[in-house]
């Protein structure tokens, strides 16, 4: 008995390296070298690495086969010339004018809508008759997709800025309102309790429990509002703008410019991914109290 | 009776701040069901009473009528010969859950609600306002004053260097703990616990039983301690009040001298049949033993046996 005990041999769990976020990669536990500082940080530099394998590789099968002639510049013009009418575009200034014009137009929609709808949430969200005199209409224009007013749109504005500085407030103004009513009626109502017993007076319950309670539910809103923000931009700018990204781009069409085209679809995507990360570090900052935005050990 | 165990417990501070607690005929419906029956309870100034009894029993609700959370139904309710009425800046409550701001570091948790009332625990200590005046201290100076007050509560349940953490970074236990500390930096002259130790694990109960022993003991509230776990009501408090179907069914003093020790006889045998009394269902004749609140073998009063055989003769 006890010898067939200590037969039994406890196997070690396999090593496995978890990169956030990327699923794991099992490298070489079993490897001597594996264990010793030049090993440690090969594998720390594979690991940075590796994510970046297949896009760096896709870039490069394009590169070449646009280089050989596989592919018709037309359809789709090579990584290096659409670099090149990128930094060609920087350098006449023509691409900053565009950017500062769009973005511009997303920021003044999102300050219209966005605020529009942060107010109307903490007021529908905080009062009862204005949740029962208005949530409703809400809810019920909710259902209305921005885009489908673009006709209605044209014949209210004509096609210039208005216009599309309303789609943008439109479409922004709901993912805030609805995440921020629905943040504060969330709010755990022990805390509102605990802090009606601890003396605080109403503003001071507000701003102490309610709206940090809310918060998080607001930056979601924030998220899905900056989202949708480009996407009505593109689509306001590109039907009619004498300005942006939306009329650098339909106007490389006219002149079938492929790669400024291209140039304008990654400056939209770059755009798109700088507001999230502007958005993902407003919550890492106001929600740094929240267990799922501390770092291990920090 | 109260008073001479009173004082031999708040020694250290000279006299009680606790205030008096009178209960009369409180009764609390909500719509048809009746949640409290004409509940009478007189609680002396600065002693402990727990109340135990099963889930639902209306325990808790007692507890928030005392709080001022909700209105009675019937009956009167006085903290101090005053009626309650609504939250009361003398009286706060520790709940089960700590309910601390997550937002919100633990000092400023504990600083919670300071800035614009409170006297600060030192002076209050020393400096008695005389019964019934309200506490004519202004405000602490600022947030410094305030900062400072709130670390040394902090340091009293033993978390001074936990004041920069996140209470998602605390245990369960200590954040009852700063939940305590939360509640005794306003100085309160009344404490209710409302199954304050529930979901705690039993060595961080004991931990806290005697912290909250040793704060009781050195600040003098009154506290009103609901719990489920009968040992706990012997470990801390003077009287043991249980509490049946909206009725109290038992009140039984606990004259055991502190610190209490789980392992003594007399302790265990007061656990015991406080314990077996709360499992016992009043049903049917058994009833009217129950709502005497002299249970056989309770080492009170002996039971009515009952009429002789005989029958009864009354004399006029």
């Amino acid at each position: 008995m006890g010898a067939l005990m200590r037969e039994v041999q406890v196997t070690p769990l396999p090593d496995v390296v978890e990169a956030p976020g990327d699923g794991f990669l099992p490298l070489g536990a079993a490897t001597p070298w594996a264990e010793s500082p030049v090993g440690l940080f090969l594998r720390a530099v594979a690991q940075r690495l590796l994510p970046w394998l297949v896009p760096v590789g896709l870039i490069a099968v394009w590169q070449v086969a646009s280089s050989l002639g596989w592919l018709s510049s037309r359809v789709l013009p090579a990584p290096l010339a659409v670099l090149q009418a990128a930094s060609g575009l920087a350098l006449s200034g023509e691409l900053w004018q565009h950017v500062k014009v769009s973005a511009g137009r997303a920021l003044a929609g999102l300050a219209i809508g966005g605020g529009l709808g942060l107010l109307l949430g903490l007021l529908t969200g905080s009062v009862r008759l204005a949740e029962t005199l208005l949530d409703s209409t809400v809810q019920m224009v909710r259902n209305i997709p921005a885009l489908a007013l673009i006709p209605l749109v044209i014949l209210w504005f004509g096609i210039d800025e208005s216009a599309k500085l309303f789609l943008i407030a439109v479409s922004v103004f709901f993912p805030l309102y609805i995440n921020t009513f629905h943040g504060i009626r969330h709010v755990d109502p022990g805390l509102i309790e605990m802090g009606r017993t601890y003396g605080l007076s109403r503003w001071q319950l507000y701003r102490e429990v309610i709206l940090p309670g809310a918060l998080p539910s607001i930056l979601v809103g924030l998220r899905f509002s900056l989202g949708l923000m480009w996407v009505v931009l593109i689509v306001a700018e590109t039907i009619s703008a004498q300005a942006g990204i939306g009329y650098m781009t339909m106007n490389a069409r006219e002149f079938l410019q492929t790669d400024v085209v291209l140039v304008g679809i990654l400056l939209y995507a770059l755009l798109g991914k700088l507001a999230d990360v502007f958005a993902r570090g407003l919550e890492r900052y106001y929600l740094r109290w929240h267990p799922g935005y501390q770092k291990a050990g920090a | 009776m109260g008073a001479a165990i009173l004082n031999s417990q708040n020694i250290g501070t000279g006299s009680t701040r606790g205030v008096r607690l009178d209960i009369e005929g409180v009764s609390k419906r909500y719509g048809e069901r009746t949640v409290l029956h004409e509940t009478a309870l007189h609680i002396a100034p600065g002693e402990f009473v727990a109340i135990v009894g099963r889930s639902g029993c209306g325990k808790s609700t007692l507890l928030r009528l005392v709080a001022g959370l909700e209105p009675v139904s019937a009956g009167s309710l006085q903290v101090q010969g005053q009626r309650v009425a609504g939250l009361h800046e003398d009286t706060r409550i520790m709940f089960q859950d700590a309910r601390l701001l997550p937002w919100r570091r633990v000092l400023d948790n504990v600083a919670l609600g300071l800035s614009h009332q409170a006297p600060t625990l030192v002076t209050a200590c020393t400096a008695l306002p005389p019964e019934g005046a309200a506490p004519a201290l202004g405000r602490p100076g600022g947030g410094r004053a305030t900062r400072d007050q709130a670390s040394a509560v902090l340091e009293q349940v033993g978390l001074a260097e936990r004041g920069g953490d996140w209470p998602a970074k605390l245990s369960g236990g200590q954040r009852q703990r700063v939940a305590l500390a939360r509640a005794l930096v306003h100085n309160p002259r009344l404490l209710l616990l409302d199954e304050p130790l529930g979901a705690l694990d039993a060595l961080t109960r004991i931990e806290m039983h005697q912290l909250i022993e040793g704060l009781w003991q050195h600040n003098g509230f009154t506290a009103l301690l609901v719990t489920h776990d009968v040992q706990e009501a012997v470990a801390l408090a003077d009287r043991v009040v249980l509490i049946e179907n909206g009725r109290i069914a038992l009140d039984e003093r606990i004259d055991l001298p502190r610190p209490r020790a789980r392992g003594d006889a007399a302790f265990a045998a007061l656990e015991a049949r406080i314990l077996a009394r709360v499992l016992q269902r009043p049903a049917g004749a058994e009833a009217g033993h129950a709502l005497s609140g002299t249970g056989p073998g309770q080492g009170g009063e002996p039971a009515w046996p009952g009429p002789p055989a005989h029958g009864l003769r009354w004399a006029i």
